[in-house]
């Protein structure tokens, strides 16, 4: 029985024996292959899943710093930015890109077709929609899609709408700088980009919020202007008014301070609305202050004058013979406006004596001609702070016909830009010296630390001090007596000369007898002036004379910039407005 | 004695470990918190730009010059009702006593 039982137990204990050993395989079978799959998950799918669970875990965002504000010379703002939202995906935390893709369109109206395929690829993140509308933002949080998020971007905004477009120009949806002072001064004011990895929980939640270890994306650096809001709306509205009433194609009207060369007004005509350029075309947007040159006409006289006089081969009282009014010239004949007989110098800037000046032109000689066009600065740039300056066209005198030394003593077979012609007379109000027109006075960090602070720049002397008082003199008589009598501004003595030219007609390639340029340009006070102003009325319709069309808005521009300045007519007293109590 | 000796071991190491779990938990929880007031500061940021776009659109010259001479009426004062005051009193005449040396405005009655 002993033995019987011993036999037994012995039979089960070995049954036991084996149950724990098939137990223990099967554990090691099971142990084997976790060990094989584990293995291969870390060894041979490392990268796979590592990049999956930086997918999970990680959220890459692109900071775009803030671009600089504009602001002009007295820091009110003319550009600065708005945050808006954008949309963008993580397409590998997408399961149903179709549907997904269905349900934005229908939130956001971004086309189906091409979103889809974008949430299809393989990558951590795309773009789904920029800058949208705070409606669309909250429609598109009611979705709650899954992979599909919002970011805070900047936009550029331009307060005043039209004022000064020109100038400040456009920055596009990266805010870089497209046009004008933000394509120019792009390097200062767009800042420093960054791109960061944040670190989300399952529920997309940020778990350390990426500011705690790193500094913000650096803002841009603030550029100050020299011109003056108030003196560019005064501008604006004195071209605007002079458009309507003449049935314009176009005009300017620029303002300088003669003895700086700071820009003080920018005003052309059309214009745009940076904050809708989309609505734009480029033909609005472009500067033609600096970009398109344009026949002076007669108001190139003043730096002729100024040249015959400083070479001392005319003064004021010097008699002239202008016969009767007219003067063939290599098959065609230059007309004055009546019959002039003998006049001194004098009257024949006050009348704007072509005859005169053909002859006065003849006796400069070529050479002497061309030489002083370019001290003046005429074909060459001014050196502003613009992109996309012309040189205008001015040929080299070995290159001229028989016509165009007396073309050139009437402003033709010369293209000048108006800011050309600007600077060059604002170097006689300014005792001959020629300066750098500048439109940024500073530019500072956005702490505010000024880092570039512009002085004035000299770039030559064409003229000197008495030949540019003789001048002044001259001009203020075209202002007092002659054909710029509605440039006057009461109690003040106006510097001026005006000027209507032909356009070159495209079709037959000559003058056109209809389609005119009427301009005025002069400074103010002549004895001390504080403001120098070119004013271009293009193709206006009816008289198209400068005294006629462009003088007015002259006066315009001069008398409201003269009170808003507090400048009083030949001493330094302040002026005041006084009002009705 | 040996018993006491494992305890306090055991102990020690599940307090250490606790701590450690606590420490980085309430990290976690700092870090929403912290990103929910950057969100905060964000949106508060958001509106003081928009309110200096607006200041800046409601102080532009073109609106102020509509709002002065349609709501209010007011036009640019005429070549006689501006009047020039001399920066240095001593420069006005001595013996003009009945002006006083220095005014802002005066009304001229035009």
């Amino acid at each position: 029985m002993l033995r019987s039982f011993t036999k037994t137990e012995t039979k089960s204990a070995g049954e036991g024996n084996g149950r724990r050993a098939f137990i223990g395989l099967c554990f090691l079978f099971g142990f084997a292959i976790l060990f094989v799959r584990f293995g291969y998950l870390q060894v041979f799918q490392a990268e796979t899943m590592k990049l999956k669970a930086r997918q999970q875990h990680e959220k890459p965002i692109t900071l775009a710093s803030n671009r600089g504000v504009i602001v002009d010379r007295q820091g009110k703002p003319l550009a600065l930015n708005l945050d808006v939202s954008s949309v963008y995906a993580t397409p590998s935390s997408i399961d149903d890109p179709a549907g997904v893709a269905r349900r934005l369109t229908q939130a956001l109206g971004v086309p189906r077709e091409s979103l889809e395929k974008r949430l299809r690829a393989k990558r951590d993140f795309v773009w789904v929609q920029r800058k949208i509308e705070d409606a669309q933002v909250k429609r598109l949080t009611d979705l709650e899609l899954p992979g599909v998020d919002v970011v805070v971007e900047s936009r550029r905004f331009y307060p005043k709408g039209t004022l000064l477009a020109h100038v400040l120009g456009f920055a596009g949806i990266d805010s870089q700088g497209l046009e004008g002072l933000e394509n120019g001064y792009d390097e200062h004011l767009r800042g420093q980009v960054r791109q960061v990895v944040l670190q989300q929980d399952a529920l997309g939640r940020i778990i350390i919020p990426e500011s705690r270890r790193k500094p913000q994306a650096l803002s841009g650096h603030a550029i100050s202007l020299t011109i003056d809001e108030v003196i560019q709306y005064i501008a604006e509205q004195a071209l605007d008014q002079a458009v309507e009433a003449t049935k314009a194609r176009g005009g300017a009207v620029l303002v300088m301070a003669p003895k700086t060369g700071q820009m003080l007004a920018w005003a052309l005509r059309p214009t745009f609305d940076p904050n809708h350029i989309l609505q734009a075309s480029p033909e609005q947007w472009r500067n033609r202050g600096v970009t398109d040159p344009y026949e002076p006409g007669s108001t190139l006289k003043v730096v002729l004058a100024a040249a015959a006089l400083e070479l001392d081969r005319v003064k004021p009282d010097t008699l002239l013979y202008a016969g009767d009014g007219e003067i063939p010239i290599s098959g065609t004949i230059i007309h004055d406006h009546e019959k002039t007989g003998w006049v001194t110098f004098r009257e024949a800037v006050q009348r704007s004596s072509n005859v005169a000046f053909v002859k006065m032109t003849w006796d400069l000689g070529k050479e002497q001609v061309y030489q002083f066009l370019r001290t003046f600065g005429f074909g060459e740039k001014t050196g502003i702070d613009l992109p996309g300056e012309s040189i205008g066209i001015l040929s080299r005198p070995d290159q001229w016909s028989l016509r165009t030394l007396p073309s050139l003593a009437i402003g033709q077979e010369i293209a000048v830009t108006p800011l050309q012609l600007l600077t060059a007379v604002s170097a006689i109000a300014n005792e001959g010296w020629l300066m750098r027109p500048f439109l940024v006075r500073e530019i500072s960090d956005d702490q505010g630390r000024s880092i570039r602070e512009r002085v004035p720049h000299i770039r030559r002397r064409p003229i000197g001090a008495g030949t540019a008082k003789i001048v002044t003199d001259l001009m203020v008589d075209v202002v007092e007596r002659g054909t710029g009598k509605r440039a006057a501004v009461p109690g003040y003595r106006v510097a001026g000369k005006t000027g209507t030219a032909q356009k070159v007609d495209p079709e037959t390639g000559t003058y056109s007898s209809t389609k005119l340029v009427g301009s005025f340009v002069g400074f103010v006070p002549a004895e001390e002036p504080r403001l120098s102003i070119l004013v271009v009325i293009d193709e206006p319709q009816g008289p198209a004379w400068g005294g006629v069309v462009a003088a007015p808005v002259f006066r315009k521009v001069a008398e409201q910039t003269l009170r808003y300045l507090s400048v009083a007519p030949g001493d330094e007293s302040r002026v005041v407005a006084a009002r009705s109590s | 004695m040996k018993w006491v000796l494992w305890t306090v071991l055991v102990a020690s190491v599940s307090g250490m470990l606790l701590f450690y779990v606590w420490g980085k938990v309430d990290v976690v929880r700092v870090g929403y918190e912290l990103d929910a007031l950057l969100k905060k500061k964000a949106a508060l940021t958001q509106e003081h730009e928009r309110l200096q776009a607006r200041l800046s659109q409601l102080t532009a010259p073109e609106r102020i010059a509509s709002e002065a001479g349609e709501t209010l009426g007011m036009k640019p004062p005429g070549a006689r009702q501006v009047v020039l005051v001399p920066s240095h009193p001593e420069d006005e005449n001595p013996g003009d006593e009945s002006e006083p040396p220095l005014r802002l405005a005066r009304q001229t009655g035009e």
